[in-house]
């Protein structure tokens, strides 16, 4: 099979990477680009924002148009599901019964939701939203629903929320930490966006225990708590995380935990499979520890490493992660990983909507938090990269220009 | 819809239509124009999306906003009088014909 090439699986933001990283370094080869997804690659982040806003359509989440497929030689193949992979072999199976040869593999896959799993949890009316596919489904159904439960106070709850109660719906999140976002964000930043929700009108339950989806004819009808209390619904979004999807790369013999685990260049534990994006489990040496990640960033430049690596070059990837959220008029950017923090230094007026939080381990600054403060943002990302703390004394003081410390 | 030209810093040339009401990022994105990174899609959250606008129709457009005016700071190229974050362009029948430079990194 001498022009099997190279294929990718998952054509997500990380497939899609890998796919022009390729062209762009030089390949020539065969390029094929799987998706189990129906069209042509789309951008996720709208999903929660404006397309469930109703202020995009369809068209305009469209990464690339389908021109540029033909043109960059990218053999598309959508409704593609790989249900099998076969390493020693170097072929893969689709769904549709076809097998596919591949020299060199790339996996990127991203995650899987996370179910409810409570009584009720599988009645009509009960929304999550992971694809266009859910956005859409989702979009209708909310137009008609008056009263709207979202479970789970992470990115994906808490924006849907602040669609909903744009577009006046009664809204109640039901978040089971005792703050916001507690995987991601710290005190501060969590407080703020509580209030902010609070005051468009979102009703917030903090350590709610989920016990029960009551269903009335088929459809769900509420939300319950453990300690009794009853939420009216008309319907429910779960908004409670996701999984990496490795089944097939569990199936096919590949080191997995939580994750497919890659070295630093993206290489699984197969010399000619490479993994990027939602999926790979990798040793982040800004952080010396294992991570995986969720995020654009991380899809985007993963990806062009992996693309590297099955080119035969060997470039580490280390980039400071970075993530943002958009609710109402206020941007969340988060510039490297906060878990593990010892001290939290404040830059501006905590009640102003308009701070930085920066967050350092052992006198390292690890990551910064900031709300609508774009510029901390930008030069967070480089203090962090190039290893640079300033002292907590100047991070706290906004007529200290952090730029001349780079 | 609205006729765009890109030139990449060396040169290279794409002509590009897209209808109104899309950004200016989304434009050339979707046509695959290269020296476009756009990491974050239009958030105005990435800076990769600068680009040197045509002078010639500065004035049919709005002023940046807080928020592009401090990410341009933070641009990878220099920032110049006429530079702009695409992404927060919006298409109308007015810029027809505008022909955008691209820096040589946004990266
Ligand atoms: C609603 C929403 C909002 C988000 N907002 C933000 C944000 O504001 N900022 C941010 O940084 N991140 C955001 N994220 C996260 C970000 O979108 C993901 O981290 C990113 O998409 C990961 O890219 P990926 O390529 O790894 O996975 P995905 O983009 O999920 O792509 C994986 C693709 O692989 C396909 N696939 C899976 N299994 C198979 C198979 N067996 N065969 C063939 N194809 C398969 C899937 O159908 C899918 O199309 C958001 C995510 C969602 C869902
Ligand atoms: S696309 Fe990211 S700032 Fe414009």
């Amino acid at each position: 099979m001498t022009d099997a090439g190279i294929v990718i699986v998952g054509g997500g933001h990380a497939g899609l990477s890998i796919a022009e990283a390729l062209r762009r370094k030089g390949y020539e080869g065969r390029l094929q680009l799987l998706n189990a997804e129906a069209g042509l690659p789309y951008q996720r982040p709208p999903l929660s924002k404006q397309f469930l806003k109703g202020e995009w359509d369809e068209a305009r989440l469209v990464q690339r148009n389908a021109g540029f497929y033909t043109k960059q030689r990218i053999e598309r193949l959508s409704s593609a599901k790989v249900i099998s992979i076969d390493p020693a072999q170097h072929t893969l199976s689709l769904e549709n019964g076809a097998q596919l040869h591949w020299q060199k593999l790339a996996l990127a896959m991203g995650s899987r939701l996370r179910r409810l799993a409570v009584p009720g949890s599988d009645a009509r009316g009960v929304y999550y939203l992971h694809s266009l596919h859910h956005a859409l489904a989702l979009r209708e159904a909310m137009t008609k629903a008056r009263r709207i439960v979202v479970i789970g106070g992470g990115f994906i709850g808490l924006e849907a929320a602040c669609a909903f109660a744009s577009a006046g719906k009664q809204v109640t999140l039901l978040d089971r930490a005792d703050t916001l976002l507690s995987r991601s964000a710290s005190t501060p930043v969590a407080s703020y966006l509580q209030q902010l929700h609070s005051g468009k009108g979102v009703q917030i339950e903090n350590r709610a225990r989920v016990t029960e989806i009551a269903v009335s004819n088929a459809e769900v009808s509420g939300v319950r708590l453990d300690d009794g209390q009853f939420f009216a619904a008309d319907i429910v979004l779960v908004g409670i995380g996701v999984e990496p999807e490795v089944a097939l790369a569990e199936m096919a013999g590949l080191a997995c935990s939580d994750g497919v685990q890659v070295d630093a260049y993206c290489l699984t534990s197969h010399p000619d499979i490479v993994a990027a994006g939602d999926i790979a489990r990798f040793h982040h040496p800004l952080y010396n520890r294992s991570v995986r990640l969720e995020s654009i960033q991380n899809a985007v430049e993963q990806g062009k490493h992996a693309a590297g690596t099955l080119l035969g070059m060997r470039d580490e990837y280390r980039a400071v992660p970075w993530f943002w959220s958009d609710q109402y008029d206020t941007k969340l950017q988060i510039a490297g990983l906060s878990a593990d923090h010892d001290l939290e230094v404040i830059r501006g007026d905590e009640h102003s909507g308009r701070f930085s939080v920066f967050c350092y381990a052992q006198k390292q600054l690890v990551a910064v938090e900031t709300l609508n403060a774009p510029a901390d943002h930008m030069i967070a990302r480089r203090l962090i990269q190039a290893g640079v703390s300033p002292k907590p004394d100047d991070a706290a003081n906004p007529d200290f220009d952090l730029r001349s410390l780079l | 819809m609205v006729k765009i030209t890109y030139v990449e810093a060396d040169g290279r040339r794409y002509e590009v239509e897209a209808p109104e009401g899309w950004s200016l990022m989304e434009a050339a994105f979707q046509n695959g124009v290269e020296g476009i990174e756009a990491e974050c899609g239009g958030a105005c959250n990435c800076a990769t999306c600068h680009v040197y606008f045509d002078e010639r129709y500065i004035d049919k457009v709005p002023q940046p906003s807080a928020t592009e005016d401090e990410m341009l700071e933070c641009t990878a190229a220099e920032r110049r009088s006429n530079s702009r974050l695409s992404c927060q362009i919006e298409l109308t029948s007015e810029l027809d014909g505008m022909v955008i430079n691209l820096p040589d990194t946004q990266i």
